[in-house]
């Protein structure tokens, strides 16, 4: 059954661009990138239990990265491995000052990570365009909806592998009880520093499609609030769970259009204010109400988050 | 095959530009209705729909009504992507006002390729009227552009040879400077002292004391609402009574709303100004009143840009005739001479090398309560 339905999800995908209008792939391409990059968070927040705040400076990053590599005409396979590498290697630097820490001051010690990337975005003006941004060339559409499907893809298949590996076990042992895992023989620093490293690279990925489907990168896009709604994306789909990621990264792109296609249909000619932000945050509310584990039913509120 | 040629021709001389019906002409609108700048969303919102309904009640534009569908980003480039395409895809003949500038930035070359009008974003870039493209018109000059000629006004006429400034440090506290130190040069005159404060700041004794201690005698403000208030209320706290001017977007009610007696004396640079309804002409009364009626809050300089955006547009439409295409309408745009109105808003003229509307800046100062012109127009070069 579970074999049926992704075959046809697959086939679905491969479908879309000859079915979808330009604003439905735009949606599934939008939804590919935040699974590449939700599946990063997934690895720490998730399976490690790791509450990191700073995933929007791995995208940055990636972004960043891939904005000026593809400028000086970098092929587009070199220049995005390039941007998940660097944002990598800002993974192991990000995890440098916190791998000890653990709960609420990791969280600090994460989102303080985050504003120091954001700074240096604004602040370093001869490579990022500083506050003013970065115009950042197009792809083809198409081109572009199938590199982040097949990324997404790919990232989800890595999550089921390490998931499964000594690796995954490891980070499961770290989240359920951290001395115990120590007793055990997990070296937690080093693990932290691994989990960062991929989930960073992964987010980096994210990052240099993003500037593509964006076409324009600044440093205000890449603040706690994208942080923090990916963390949101997560908790919503189900901590911990590969299906969680699909259903998060879905219901944060895809249910503000729904909802301004529902307002679209009541025919207000000046609907309220704020009116589709407020019928987002109902509908989450409702989610929580009756799945608070998620929409794939993951740890929920056993969780150590 | 000639024939079939003549046809085609002749068939695609009647088809009609995306976003036209023998009904309708659909106009989109990307908005921040819920995130951090809203509360000028909404005014945009507003504004840009009065002037539509107004035209709609006496008939359209050669019988078509104005059709204004506005998308909420909350200022999030991602949302504002996916709104373009929705509104591509819905088919859109203009977009008008759209709202910040990561939204202008990721959304322009979506409109601009898909042939769609972008028309007066409200976002202070010079990109979004240079380098001309035949389809892109702006309303409001960078700050680069809009600062100098109230400083210069005001440093000839008093005399002034010590300027200071307090600028944000971001993207506008950049713009203003770049536009200042050319000024200076002009004048001859260098920096008397400059300081900067991060965006959110709340305190600005350490700056004020600065500018103070370099004795600076005139101070100019690239700050926004609540900065201004901070930085000018400290200044008279301490006893300073330097004159300070602040930049386009510390010129709103909120300043004088908020700050009270203690920001009387503030000079202002004016774009458009605030539409108040005390000893305004009877068609502003009528406006304001209207407005009040409709939308239930007080309108404010945002609903002026608004309107006077909307008002270009219709009257460009109006000029092409019954079968409107946005190059025609491009064209009739800088072709367009209109008279100050009774908004107040300045005598406009675009033309085939200039596309942005507002050319002209005017100073206000805060005298019991309120901002009063204390300039005519002058001119931004």
């Amino acid at each position: 059954m579970q074999r049926m339905l992704i075959s046809a999800l697959l086939f679905a995908l491969l479908a879309a661009p000859a079915l979808l209008s330009p604003w439905g792939l735009s949606q599934i391409t939008f939804v590919a990138i935040y699974i590449v990059a939700g599946t990063g968070l997934m690895l720490l927040a998730g399976s490690a239990g790791q509450l990191s705040l700073c995933h929007a400076a791995f995208i940055g990053v990636g972004a960043y990265a891939e904005a000026l590599l593809h400028a000086r005409g970098w092929p587009l396979p070199l220049s995005l491995a390039a941007a998940a590498l660097l944002a990598g290697a800002t993974g192991v630097l990000a995890a440098w000052p916190v791998r000890k820490l653990s709960g609420i001051y990791l969280a600090i010690g994460t989102f303080s990570f985050g504003f120091i990337a954001q700074e240096i975005f604004a602040r370093w003006e001869t490579v990022t365009g500083g506050n003013a941004g970065r115009v950042v060339a197009p792809l083809d559409p198409h081109l572009l909806y199938g590199l982040a499907v097949a990324a997404a893809l790919g990232a989800l298949w890595l999550f089921g592998r390490l998931q499964a590996s000594r690796f995954g076990r490891a980070l499961l042992a770290l989240r359920e009880d951290a001395t115990a895992a120590d007793m055990l023989g997990v070296a937690i620093p080093r693990l932290k520093t691994l989990a960062f490293t991929v989930a960073a690279a992964l987010g980096g990925l994210a990052g240099g499609l993003y500037a593509h489907q964006i076409r324009f990168v600044s440093p205000e896009q890449f603040d706690w609030v994208m942080s923090i709604e990916l963390l949101m994306m997560l908790v919503i789909g189900g901590l911990g769970t590969r299906a969680g990621i699909v259903f998060g990264a879905v219901f944060l792109i895809a249910l503000p259009q729904a909802i301004a296609l529902l307002r679209d249909t009541l025919g207000w000619t000046t609907p309220p204010a704020g009116i589709e932000l407020f019928a987002f945050g109902f509908v989450l509310v409702l989610v929580l109400r009756w799945a608070p584990a998620g929409l794939a039913g993951g740890l929920g509120k056993s969780s150590s988050l | 095959m000639r024939l079939f040629v003549l046809l085609l021709a002749l068939l695609s001389s009647f088809a009609m530009a995306g976003g036209v019906t023998p009904t309708e002409i659909r106009v989109g609108s990307l908005q921040d209705l819920s995130g951090p700048i809203a509360s000028l969303g909404t005014h945009f919102r507003n504004g840009t729909q009065m002037r539509f309904d107004a035209e709609n009640a006496k008939g359209g534009v050669h019988g078509r009504q104005l059709k204004l569908l506005v998308e909420d980003t909350g200022y999030d480039p991602k949302r504002a992507v996916l709104a373009t395409e929705k509104l591509l895809g819905a088919g859109v003949f203009a977009t008008i006002h759209n709202l910040g500038s990561p939204v202008v930035m990721a959304t322009m070359p979506r409109f601009l390729e898909a042939g769609v009008l972008h028309l007066f974003p409200g976002a202070p870039l010079a990109s979004v009227y240079e380098p001309v493209h035949p389809l892109k018109f702006g309303m409001s000059p960078s700050y680069t552009l809009s600062v100098p000629p109230a400083a210069r006004h005001l440093i000839r006429e008093n005399g002034f040879k010590r300027v200071g400034i307090l600028y944000q440090d971001d993207d506008m506290g950049r713009e203003v400077l770049r536009g200042m130190d050319g000024l200076l040069g002009e004048l001859g005159l260098s920096w008397c002292e400059r300081t900067s404060y991060k965006r959110g700041a709340t305190d600005f004794a350490a700056q004020i004391a600065r500018l103070k201690a370099a004795d600076c005698d005139f101070v100019v403000l690239a700050t926004v609402v609540r900065e201004t208030i901070g930085a000018y209320t400290e200044a008279r706290r301490t006893g300073w009574n330097v004159p300070m001017l602040v930049t386009a977007s510390g010129y709103t009610a909120q300043v004088h709303a908020l700050g009270g007696t203690a920001v009387e004396g503030l000079y202002g640079v004016v774009l458009l100004p605030h539409p108040y309804a005390a000893g305004a002409n009877h068609a502003l009364t009528d406006w304001v009143v209207q407005y009040r009626e409709k939308f239930k809050v007080e309108p404010n300089t945002w609903d002026v840009f608004a309107w006077v955006g909307a008002d270009l547009f219709i009257r460009a439409l109006h000029a092409v005739g019954p079968q409107p295409t946005p190059q025609k309408v491009a064209v009739a745009l800088e072709k367009l001479q209109t008279p100050r109105d009774f908004l107040g808003s300045p005598p406009i003229a675009f033309s085939a090398q200039d596309h942005l509307a507002l050319r002209q800046v005017r100073i206000a100062q805060i005298r019991n309560g309120r901002w009063e012109n204390v300039t005519d127009y002058l001119s931004v070069r």
